[in-house]
């Protein structure tokens, strides 16, 4: 358990290890990696498209760029709808809502999860929480949403963000070009080795 | 641009091949500098092979040469380069003595949840299930909503919608019938309709939750993707 949950439950401040989980942690992985003649694994770099320059990995620089070019320090940003555009660092004990209606998850996708130890959460809260009791952290997130709940083996805590779906009826006219999908892999990934999931 | 399609059996032991939407990121979610104006992301280039800090210790292995050259010359600064977006790029395997390689073999290394490599294979090819070739099978397997929200950690999700009457009165139905029995039912591939689903080539296989729910004459039925079930490190994963 490497990292604290602090909350605030019916007044009381609990301090909740919590370690993250996700796929690979539970079944394994498959990384696709290259090989030279002589069996060595091969490292990846990028090449220009002119040919110009082949970089290596730690040769480029990722930054975020103003409307006439200048580098804008990353701290310094906020989102366009004037949120904070760096996750809040809690300081204080974040306060539990609810509890709410389990299914307001399937409202959202699961960005992070988080596994709790058991043993640490208050006995008022696990009772909760046993019963089937979904819980809301505060204004945990600039989008979405944190929650904690249980299931049969455990505690979970899941940092999810809106699908954002609305509902459609016999009349909406859907234009099967107007989607693209959000390209989650990085083409520029200095990775030794691609992974595919498993 | 990807329109994704599924072919999805219902209930009535009907089936059809519909849309699959991903869902919007929020446009007002995009970054903007402390005076409002919008900001764009740029990869730009720091050092090339030249001046990398590898290639300057090879050019100088004495640390008091390459301290001198550092002071006198700026060899780690190519003027040319240095600040230069890079634009689209080509990947390159650099074999084991850092030149590029043009025969590199590729291998799948397995490895199990402790990162410890399990096995070494030829690459393996997963090509997408959504649409497969023979009619998919209703799986008949519900879910309460609020057990599979509990149990899954839903990484990824789709809205299901009709592109014409036929599809959509096939899909409000299907809507209409989940939500009556608030559940979600298991939506797969395979003979029994409860493989998991592969989205694309490659892509993670995921469990495959359909939900539905009606409003008026308006319907919304979600496609939910689980890469993992939420178990304990400990504990067996079972989403298979």
């Amino acid at each position: 358990m490497s990292k604290q949950l602090d909350v605030m439950f019916q007044g009381r401040p609990l301090s909740l290890p919590m370690e993250p989980i996700d796929r690979k942690r539970l079944l394994g992985c498959t990384r696709v990696v290259a090989l030279d003649a002589d069996g060595r694994e091969c490292r990846t770099a990028h090449l220009t498209r002119d040919g110009t320059y082949l970089l290596l990995p730690g040769s480029t620089a990722d930054m975020y760029v103003d409307v006439e070019g200048n580098s804008v320090e990353r701290s310094t940003l906020r989102r366009g709808d004037g949120a904070p555009a760096q996750a809040r660092h809690a300081e204080e004990p974040v306060e539990l809502e609810g509890p709410v209606p389990a299914h307001e998850l399937l409202d959202s996708v699961a960005t992070r999860v988080h596994r709790l130890d058991a043993e640490a959460v208050h006995p008022a809260l696990d009772a909760a929480l046993l019963a089937g009791a979904v819980f809301r952290l505060k204004g945990s997130q600039r989008e979405g949403a944190t929650y904690l709940f249980a299931n049969d083996v455990g505690i979970f805590l899941v940092h999810t963000e809106p699908c954002g779906f609305q509902f459609v009826g016999p009349n909406q006219v859907v234009n099967d070009s107007e989607f693209s999908e959000d390209d989650d892999t990085d083409p520029f990934a200095f990775d030794d080795a691609t992974e595919v999931q498993r | 641009m990807t329109t994704r399609r599924i072919w999805l059996p219902d209930h009535r032991g009907r089936n059809a091949v519909v849309l699959l939407v991903p869902r919007q990121r929020s446009a007002n979610a995009a970054p903007v500098d402390p005076s409002g104006r919008p900001v764009t992301f740029a990869r730009r280039i720091k050092a090339t092979e030249a001046s990398a800090p590898n290639a300057l210790c090879q050019r100088f292995p004495d640390p008091h040469d390459l301290a001198r050259a550092l002071m006198q010359g700026d060899p780690e600064v190519d003027v040319e380069a240095a600040g230069r977006e890079t634009g689209p790029c080509d990947r390159v395997y650099m074999d084991g003595c850092g030149k590029p390689t043009y025969s590199a073999r590729l291998v799948e290394v397995v490895c199990d949840r402790h990162g410890t490599e399990i096995e070494r294979r030829d690459p393996q090819f997963m090509p997408a299930n959504l649409v497969p070739d023979t009619p998919p099978v209703w799986s008949g397997k519900l879910l309460r909503r609020d057990v599979a929200a509990r149990r899954f950690a839903f990484t990824w999700a789709y809205q299901v919608q009709h592109s014409n009457a036929l599809e959509y009165d096939f899909l409000y139905g299907l809507a209409a019938y989940l939500q009556g029995q608030d559940s979600v039912a298991l939506v797969g591939s395979g003979p029994k309709g409860v493989g998991l689903l592969v989205p694309e080539a490659n892509a993670t296989p995921m469990k495959g939750l359909l939900e539905g729910r009606t409003r008026g004459p308006e319907y919304l039925l979600i496609l939910h993707l689980a890469a993992f079930e939420l178990v304990s490190p400990e504990g067996e994963p079972c989403i298979d």
